[in-house]
């Protein structure tokens, strides 16, 4: 019999932190670029564009695996639920013949 | 000309880096939480599964943990230069302002002292001394305020110097460099399974972009998930369907017949580069990577679909028999027939497969075990069963293993 310890709830709530993530890091490379100007005419201006938007690339692929992530998270959570329940009920006195 | 002030907002500066803190803050708290799952996941949740989740969040983890740590040394880089602007700012309006003062005063001055120097009036001239006091006092009054705000673009410099040598720093911190480029291709391309196959056969191949194929991407971190947990349940504990069964639920379309012909797919192009000597090298040869076995499956669910070629016949066919003429001996005919059609699809469909699959290796064997499960073959007799009857005759009651009626419960396959 498989052992599930794992908290189907917390590994849900953490993908939908992750997945949350992905959208926080977009803004704030966006925010930060426009606000930039703040800086003044120095050399700081254009590095912080660069220390918030040289990974831009990066950051896409990081958004996209920070999504997947918390969506299989949330989905993992989802579906060991039912596994959970399946046992449980298999474990019970009207569970099936596994 | 009057000295520039310096520009900038701190207030504005402040805020980027109290946003970036936060921000660095959270990717910190996230990357501590990964870990801490992650652990608890490698530690606890013994399944395929929970070993593809720790994959994934350690594929994405020394990404994360960059980003935070630019962003919280480029909020500490900031506070500085903000706490400098504000400073210099306030010392060059201070300047500025006296500037603004003084340089009318030492025009007027000058002027005044002029007019004196150049009258015949002896008076007036008398006066020309204290003019050029006046305009010398202003003079000395207007150089120091330019020479404070010199100061303090001087004293903002130095600041911007700092902060931009602190923030080019951090622009070698790896975080641009290919390996993370590599690693999260890596993981994207894990987590996204057949989707990722799709992708390679996309616009630039000959094949062209189908529903069906927007369908299977869609539907490929759907699979990667059901074929964790239909390993998990279905692989190392093969009694238990129904949960393989609730967890295939998830993907549902053609993946299964991508991931089906994708196992059973064989490599004879490599046959053909050099005889083999021994079985194990035979073995070897045979051996597609995972990708090229989600192209194949991909291309052959494509020949199927779109080309109409048809499947091989079965290897093991079912010789009919003539029906009963009278009703009652019917339905016994019907259960009859049903139930060894269906041993001979199952044989023909599962077992056949399953040695063609183990030919080709572990990997083989795992996407057909996930072509099954997605298939909703848990129960491979009233599945293949399903796939007898479909399209042919009238849904009728199906034979189960056990002899006795029961309605279909799973739709067949898909090829």
């Amino acid at each position: 019999m498989t052992q599930i310890r794992v908290s189907p709830e917390e590994v849900a709530r953490l993908g939908a932190a992750v997945a949350g993530l992905a959208d926080d890091l977009r803004w704030s490379a966006d925010h930060t670029r426009d606000d930039a100007w703040a800086l003044g005419r120095g050399r700081s201006r254009p590095t912080l564009v660069e220390v918030v938007g040289d990974f831009e690339r990066q950051r896409l692929l990081l958004g996209r695996a920070l999504a997947e992530l918390g969506d299989v998270a949330q989905r993992a959570g989802g579906g060991y639920v039912a596994v959970e329940a399946d046992v449980g009920q298999a474990m019970g006195s009207g569970g099936g013949p596994w | 000309m009057r000295p520039l002030p310096v520009e900038g907002d701190a207030g504005v500066v402040l805020a980027i880096a109290r946003g970036l803190g936060d921000q660095g803050a959270r990717l910190t708290a996230t990357t501590r939480a990964l870990e801490g799952v992650s652990r608890t996941v490698a530690q606890d949740w013994d399944s395929p599964a929970g070993a593809a989740f720790a994959a994934r969040a350690a594929a994405v983890l020394p990404v994360v943990s960059r980003i935070a740590t630019r962003y919280a040394a480029a909020a500490a880089a900031l506070r500085p230069l903000a706490e400098a602007l504000h400073a210099a700012q306030a010392s060059s309006a201070e300047a500025l302002a006296e500037w603004d003062d003084a340089w009318p005063r030492f025009l007027a001055a000058s002027e005044a002292m002029a007019a004196s120097q150049d009258g015949a009036d002896p008076g007036r001239q008398a006066q020309a001394a204290g003019h050029r006091a006046v305009m010398l006092a202003q003079h000395e009054r207007y150089t120091c305020a330019e020479r404070r705000n010199a100061a303090a673009h001087e004293l903002w410099q130095q600041a911007d110097e700092r902060c931009a040598a602190v923030l080019g720093h951090l622009l070698g911190d790896g975080l641009a460099d290919p390996w993370a480029y590599d690693a999260l291709t890596a993981t994207s391309r894990e987590a996204r399974g057949a989707g990722a196959a799709v992708d390679l056969l996309g616009p630039a191949t000959w094949l062209p972009r189908l529903k069906w194929l927007d369908a299977v991407g869609t539907a490929g971190d759907a699979v990667a998930l059901v074929a964790d947990a239909a390993l998990l349940v279905g692989y190392h504990q093969g009694s238990s369907g129904a949960l393989a069964l609730r967890a295939a639920s998830l993907a549902t379309g053609p993946a299964s017949g991508v991931l089906k012909r994708g196992a059973t797919a064989t490599n004879p192009a490599r046959r053909l580069v050099a005889p083999v000597r021994t079985r194990a090298e035979a073995r070897a040869r045979r051996r597609m990577p995972v990708l090229e076995r989600f192209k194949a499956g991909a291309r052959g669910e494509y020949d199927h679909r779109v080309h109409g070629i048809p499947d091989p016949p079965p290897r093991h066919p079912v010789a009919l028999t003539a029906p009963p003429r009278t009703l009652p001996g019917a339905a016994a005919w019907v259960k009859g027939q049903a139930k060894a059609r269906a041993a001979a699809c199952a044989r023909t469909a599962f077992l056949d497969d399953w040695a063609l699959a183990s030919r080709g290796g572990p990997a083989a064997r795992r996407m057909l075990v996930a072509a099954w499960t997605v298939d909703g073959a848990g129960d491979p007799l009233a599945s293949g069963a399903n796939r007898l009857v479909a399209g042919r005759e009238p849904p009728y009651q199906v034979a189960g293993p056990d002899g006795t009626d029961h309605a279909p419960r799973h739709p067949g396959p898909t090829r």
